[in-house]
């Protein structure tokens, strides 16, 4: 055949008949996967994540961590370890926690994240408490899909449970067609690196991209980084429209809550093969898994049958609900939507001396 | 669906295995014609009619060119499928355009123009399949072929979908005796085809996508950064330039050898011309070659006094130009070639070089021809007038009042690229590639690959020329 620019030749006639193509093509897949592996492994996390340094934190520091806070938003703003710590100390329950919350994180995210930190060296947890996931199939589909942070996720374990979740959505054909195929290439983008030479090269050189957190803020508070003290324009943002209309906004939301909280979900679509192959995981990593809801202002009306049905390990406390915690949903203890540090230590007292009664 | 997706991935290697799968070549057939409706038709779907309408018409003018009843109306076919087949074109592609010139005219000369603009689409590659089937019908006139006797075949040449958007634009005379022999799996050679699609993915992906975002922030504002700038972002749009379409290029060559079928060589290393003449016949060969036969010869081409030549030179030029856009800038770029081909015509005439100096001439020539070729596609580039003007004169003239400097990350690219470029050119590494054991070929192919992912842009980018 002819070829541009000359740069290949137009020889041989039939190449590597028979056996020939079957050494091509091993030969062509291993060396791929050889590169594409050692690509993966070089692959440095997202910069703009703040899982990144926290997992360093977590790799200089493996035996100063002996119990895990991870989930959304949510769990990053409200868990201040130290007042955790503090609290159980003077139970007589003495901790070491560690704030695993990062903004935004889907819970296959989270079950990645967590997955990662779990097969850390030298890591032993004895409790890991994990915000309860609804593995809702279309939270993990949104806007940011083309991120590293989206493609990060997308191990080929995530994938297929991506791929199971599409019997049971109830979806058109068509969204479900189309989300599989999204899912699928951000598999093959991770699978293959795509497009992270520069980020491998940078890295493989000494060049540390910007993060959310130092690790000088990690020592101090161990993973939480109070809602005030974000610095970006989305921060700002957010904060603006919960000011402009706080007064009469925040009473209103909450209301709204509390009724959304009387919804019960049936579970028809609950994929309880990943909360299981999660409770695997952890014991599996000789921690204990444990339960919540985070002090959101959005309802979990999967939460209640969950525990009802004895599908969890634990009775999770609930602290998205007003009614029981009207302290954590008042203007001086809240930042926008989240908490604001007093409303963080506030909460991280309850939830200390939550924990405290669960042992007793 | 571009080929540098992982959508392309996957949709080839059904085509390919279902291809090879069936028995039958009239199968085979039936099956890539479907395929290159889909592929098609995942831009728009509407438009897979356009390319149905352009087949019929074409497929009953040159069936009609050779009936023994119609010898008097021979002229009068090839005038329906001409004049189809422009008018198309025309619509599609210029009637805004003209509308908003004739607009600007009349509005000058304070007259009210009757006609408005109208919200058309472009359909993708529409410019490529055009010149493919009218050089159907006029290869028929000419007697140089016989009409293709079935509609399937002739659909298969106009749709075959490795070329359809961006070409290669590929002759009926070397493409329909191809789908009259049955093809052979045993025939393909793999191991060259898979080095071209690396290669054409490593110009698109690699090189061409990443120049991108250099090149966008100058051409963004162009007076705000200072002249070695202005030389940066050019070349780079250059390379830009050529990779994008010389890879595509290769990726289309390679995907259809993969099913068995040749498309002629489009590049042939341009950026080693030593003149502007040397350029288009190594730039765009299948374009160049197209208006070369189908209209420079026809008017004449060389054959009269120097000005006639020039004539001709020019309108070949100036059309070249007005072929991949409907705006002013891409006359002027083919005007500003015209000129260039005319004073190398009338340089070479009065001087009296020796063959001694030959060498140093062709290096001269070498960099005066990309140093040319890179300041026109500063008008090449849809800006608009005032950022054009900008970038010309702090590229040409050295005249600007910006400070800023462009990122200096790529400017390793350009020593590399040139080696790379000589060597395959000198076709040093040719024979060892050929002749390296199946298993060190593939590894070296399969770990290219690999890191020719890793290494591509992160955002896919359209190709360039899918706009023409």
């Amino acid at each position: 055949m002819p070829t541009d620019d000359e740069s290949t030749t137009a020889a041989a006639d039939a190449r590597g008949a028979g056996g020939g193509r079957v050494v091509a093509a091993i030969a062509w897949l291993v060396g791929f996967a050889l590169v594409a592996a050692a690509g993966r492994a070089l692959t440095p996390w997202p910069e703009d994540f703040a899982v990144t340094p926290k997992l360093a934190w977590l790799r200089e520091h493996p035996d100063a961590v002996d119990t895990l806070f991870i989930g959304k938003s949510h769990v990053f703003r409200s868990f201040v370890p130290p007042v955790v710590d503090e609290v159980l100390e003077k139970r007589g329950r003495p901790t070491r926690s560690f704030n695993m919350g990062a903004e935004g994180m889907s819970d296959c995210e989270i079950d990645h994240v967590l997955r990662t930190v779990l097969e850390l060296d030298g890591l032993q947890l004895d409790t890991v408490w994990i915000e309860t996931p609804d593995w809702v199939w279309r939270s993990a589909v949104d806007e940011n899909m083309d991120t590293n942070r989206s493609v990060n996720w997308h191990t080929p374990r995530q994938v297929a449970r991506m791929l199971r979740r599409l019997v049971y959505l109830d979806e058109p054909w068509r969204d479900r067609v189309e989300l599989a195929w999204m899912h699928l290439r951000n598999g093959w983008l991770r699978a293959t690196s795509y497009g992270q030479g520069r980020r491998i090269v940078r890295s493989l050189l000494g060049h540390r991209e910007p993060q959310p957190l130092t690790q000088e803020e990690i020592d101090r508070e161990r993973g939480f980084q109070a809602a005030e003290e974000v610095d970006t324009t989305e921060a700002r943002i957010r904060r603006e429209r919960f000011a402009e209309n706080a007064e009469e906004g925040l009473p209103q939301r909450v209301r709204h809550l509390v009724k959304r909280n009387r919804i019960v979900d049936d579970l028809s679509h609950y994929d309880f093969g990943a909360l299981e192959a999660q409770l695997d995981v952890v014991r599996a990593a000789g921690a204990e898994p444990r339960y919540f809801v985070p002090p959101a202002m959005h309802p979990t009306q999967w939460v209640a049958p969950l525990a009802e049905g004895g599908h969890l390990p634990n009775d999770p406390p609930v602290f998205n609900d007003p009614q029981r915690h009207p302290q954590l949903f008042t203007l001086e203890t809240r930042w926008d939507s989240h908490l604001n540090r007093r409303g963080a230590e506030v909460f991280s007292r309850i939830f200390a001396n939550t924990m405290a009664r669960d042992d007793d | 669906m571009l080929f540098t997706e992982f959508r392309y991935l996957a949709f080839f290697l059904v085509a390919f295995a279902v291809h090879w799968g069936l028995k039958r070549d009239g199968a085979r057939k039936n099956w890539l014609l479907l395929c290159s409706y889909v592929f098609y038709g995942a831009w728009d779907w509407r438009f897979c009619s356009l390319i149905l309408l352009s087949t019929f018409i074409d497929y009953n003018c040159g069936r009609m060119l050779v009936r023994p009843d119609q010898a008097t109306r021979r002229r009068l076919w090839v005038t329906l499928s001409v004049c189809a087949n422009l008018g198309l074109l025309g619509f599609f592609k210029y009637y805004n355009f003209f509308v908003e010139s004739g607009e600007g005219l009349f509005t000058w000369l304070g007259l009210d123009f009757p006609a408005r603009t109208l919200d058309i689409v472009l359909p993708v590659g529409i410019s490529f399949y055009t010149f493919q089937t009218l050089s159907y019908t006029i290869d028929i006139y000419r007697g140089n072929l016989r009409p293709v006797t079935s509609l399937r075949d002739f659909a298969l040449f106009v749709g075959f979908f490795p070329q359809l958007v961006a070409g290669p634009i590929v002759r009926a005379v070397d493409f329909l005796p191809q789908l009259s022999v049955p093809r052979r799996l045993a025939g393909v050679d793999v191991r060259a085809c898979l080095t071209l699609f690396l290669i054409g993915f490593v110009k698109k992906a690699c090189v061409s996508d990443n120049l991108a975002v250099v090149v966008d922030e100058y051409f963004a504002s162009p007076a705000a950064y200072d002249v070695v700038s202005s030389w940066q972002a050019t070349f780079y749009y250059a390379v830009q330039i050529y990779c994008d379409f010389s890879g595509y290029s290769d990726m289309a060559i390679a995907s259809a050898g993969l099913l068995g079928y040749e498309l002629c060589i489009n590049f042939r290393f341009p950026f080693f011309a030593t003149n502007i003449g040397d350029f288009w016949r190594r730039w765009h060969v299948s374009l160049s070659s197209w208006l070369r036969d189908y209209l420079y010869i026809p008017l004449g081409g060389n054959r009269g006094s120097r000005p006639f030549t020039y004539r001709n030179l020019t309108l070949t030029l100036v059309l070249c130009g007005f072929w991949h856009g409907a705006g002013w800038n891409y006359i002027v770029f083919g005007a500003l070639h015209a000129a260039a081909v005319i004073a190398r015509v009338e340089w070479r005439a009065h001087r009296n070089a020796t063959d001694a100096s030959r060498p140093l001439a062709d290096l001269v020539g070498v960099l005066l021809t990309f140093w040319f070729f890179a300041g026109t596609l500063i008008v090449f580039r849809p800006s608009g007038l005032a950022p054009t003007l900008e970038a010309l004169r702090a590229y040409a003239l050295l005249d600007t009042a910006g400070t800023l400097r462009l990122e200096t990350g790529f400017a390793w690219l350009f020593p590399a690229l040139a080696v790379v470029h000589l060597l395959a050119w000198r076709r040093t590494f040719a024979t060892a590639w050929e002749r390296a054991p199946t298993w060190v070929a593939y590894g070296v192919l399969g770990a290219g690959s690999a890191l020719a992912l890793q290494f591509a842009a992160r955002d896919y980018q359209p190709f360039l020329y899918f706009q023409f």
